[in-house]
């Protein structure tokens, strides 16, 4: 577990920046907001390769950063990893050399380093590789060097800035499987709402560089602050088993899916895409399911219905349509989706060990 | 090739044909007269063999300090940001653009016998620099330095600074990050300053005759020898011309351009 403090401003160019956080027992952190709102400054900020003009950070008790005092800890002196979306690969070094870097800077030997390196490599299924250079691999491979490189340092706190944006889809499987069995604490800043979803108990929510919300994954995704924040969460991502065009969710509701599946998935779908009635929707293919409104977000001309039933969900719908159907608090309704606006996440398979 | 042939168009050619024609015609003006068959006779005689070797010490002396001194300039020219960094700058690549016989001069009045510097050095260390080979090859430093800076600082500047954060980040000290990431990053550009600060210090000979003098053992380095021929034996002037084209030109082709242009 690792306490951050944060309450500062710092300014780069022209630009100002102002943060205020302060986070006791979350583990797995995620920064959103749109671009250029300050996610990676914030990043920089932690990791020490930015100043704060004022205020104070502090991770675990330690003061990293105090400008009245005069506190700075560089950032080689710090306890935790910040990893560049590229994933920042030595080029002129071996895989093996990259992974056991962080033990050279400890002035180990480089027989010492690399015998401690192993292990590390072994896990992340590096040592058929270990004696290539980077430019010789492929993007997937990058990335887990660069995590493998990351955790060698055994860093009390994982920022990784959009980890899995330049990735293929089998490697992005790949690390968030890596990410989802780690117990390091994670910072996390991210473009991609599954992964946020999937990897993240708690938001910070940047906007105009400032943190405009702060809480659990559950009270942002239930009463985003903003439009973006609204429209970056609009999304359900229901877990369950699938065989063949049929897909069972944890608590036995059956969906129709527009493809053949099997195995373990997540099916995501956008808010907007469900559709809300009365009495049970007739049609054959329709997927359907009963619920219970416990909460109700008026927004400009949409309203966001929390619906809970086999699994919960978010339905957005127009203001006409909440009118006409009478939605109130407490209500049991009807909920329906096409197949086609399932989107499926194949979950890798259990991890070997 | 082929295509590359196609898409330049003919003045371009035709303007690259001239430029290359000019820098190739006193080359062959230079073989054309030299008498070939005295060759091998004037380039074993004693006094050139002592300026080929006298040469050669000088530039690679110069080039292993241009090496030590230019690194850390190059790389605070690059990274530093403080007042009056663009005066430093200016400072730097002076040498380069001044006249080298100027520049000799310079040194003579800071370095000479009665030089403000070297006035003390000569009563307090007994050293003088003029009319010794130290003194030709710091004449030599002074004015290929600029290149061996200008070289760092150019690819310095390009450098992917997200590397050298990674490192930090990684637990290596900023003094371990310049040593294990930073210059092993600008080996190319190293080699490319060695190469040319080398081959400037190898040509060199207003500063050197204006600052360490002409000392037929200590500082009459092949082009001084040279000079020297031009006014006593025109002959043998060719000779060591055609020499100095030949070890240059063998320079280049080892080099195959690898290091001095960077594609």
């Amino acid at each position: 577990m690792t306490q951050i403090f944060l309450s500062g401003t710092t300014k780069l160019g022209v630009e100002e920046f102002d943060y205020s956080f302060e986070t006791n027992s979350s583990k797995r952190i995620a920064v959103v907001g749109p671009n250029g709102s300050g996610k990676t400054t914030l990043l920089r900020l932690i990791a020490g390769h930015e100043r704060l003009r004022s205020g104070l950070l502090k991770i675990n008790g330690n003061v990293y950063d105090e400008p009245t005092s005069g506190n700075f800890t560089p950032p080689h002196q710090r306890k935790l990893t910040l990893q560049h979306q590229d994933g920042s690969i030595f080029p002129h070094l071996t895989v093996e050399d990259n992974v056991a870097f962080p033990y050279r800077s400890k002035k180990k030997s480089k027989r010492k380093a690399r015998a401690l390196a192993h292990k590390t490599l072994e896990a992340f299924d590096l040592l058929q590789i270990k004696d290539k250079y980077p430019n010789h691999l492929s993007g997937g491979q990058i990335a887990r060097v660069s995590l493998a490189r990351s955790l060698t340092k055994q860093p009390r706190l994982l920022m990784l800035d959009e980890p899995t944006a330049a990735l293929d889809v089998a490697s992005v499987r790949q690390v968030h499987q890596t990410l989802e069995s780690l117990k390091t604490s994670l910072l996390l800043v991210s473009h991609d709402p599954i992964e946020v979803l999937k990897l993240s108990d708690t938001i910070i929510a940047l906007e105009g560089n400032k943190i405009i919300q702060f809480g659990t994954l559950k009270s942002v995704t239930s009463k985003p602050a903003t439009q973006w924040l609204s429209k970056f969460f609009d999304l359900n991502l229901v877990s369950g088993t699938a065989s063949g065009l049929e897909f069972k969710t944890g608590c036995g509701e059956i969906f129709h899916l527009p493809q053949n599946y099997s195995g373990n998935v997540e099916v995501s779908f956008p808010s907007s895409a469900i559709s809300l009635h009365l009495s049970p929707p007739s049609g054959s293919f329709r997927n359907k399911w009963k619920a219970t409104v416990t909460s109700l977000d008026k927004q400009d001309k949409l309203v966001r219905i929390k619906l809970v039933g086999a699994f919960d969900c978010y339905a957005t719908i127009t203001v006409p349509t909440f009118n006409e159907l009478e939605i109130a608090l407490g209500n049991t309704i009807w909920a329906s989706i096409k197949a086609t606006e399932l989107n499926v996440l194949q979950k890798p398979n259990p991890a070997k060990t | 090739m082929e295509t590359q042939h196609n898409s330049v168009p003919k003045t371009i050619w035709a303007g690259a044909s001239i430029g290359f024609i000019f820098l190739l015609v006193p080359f062959v003006g230079l073989s054309q007269r030299a008498p070939w068959s005295s060759f091998v006779q004037i380039v074993t005689e004693e006094t050139v063999l002592r300026s080929i070797s006298l040469s050669m010490i000088v530039a690679t002396c110069s080039a292993f300090i241009c090496l030590i001194l230019g690194i850390p300039l190059g790389w605070i020219l690059a990274k530093a940001d403080f007042r009056g960094l663009k005066l430093v700058r200016a400072i730097v690549l002076l040498p380069m653009v001044l006249p080298p016989v100027a520049g000799g001069t310079a040194l003579l009045f800071a370095l000479g016998r009665k030089g403000f510097i070297g006035e003390h050095l000569d009563s307090w260390f007994g050293v003088t620099l003029p009319f010794t080979t130290a003194g030709a090859v710091l004449a030599a430093s002074f004015v290929s330095l600029p290149f061996f800076v200008l070289s760092i600082e150019s690819s310095a500047t390009q450098l992917d600074s997200r590397l050298e954060e990674a490192s930090l980040n990684l637990g290596a000290s900023p003094i371990r990050t310049f040593f294990t990431i930073s210059l092993p990053l600008l080996r190319n550009a190293i080699m490319a300053g060695i190469a040319l600060s080398w081959a400037r210090a190898l040509g060199e000979f207003g500063a050197t005759i204006t600052f360490a003098g002409d000392n037929p053992d200590q500082t009459r380095t092949l082009p001084l020898q040279l000079f020297v021929a031009l006014e006593t034996n025109p002959e043998r002037a060719m000779i060591i011309g055609v020499l100095m084209v030949m070890i240059s030109l063998s320079v280049l082709v080892t080099l195959r351009g690898n290091w001095l242009v960077q594609k």
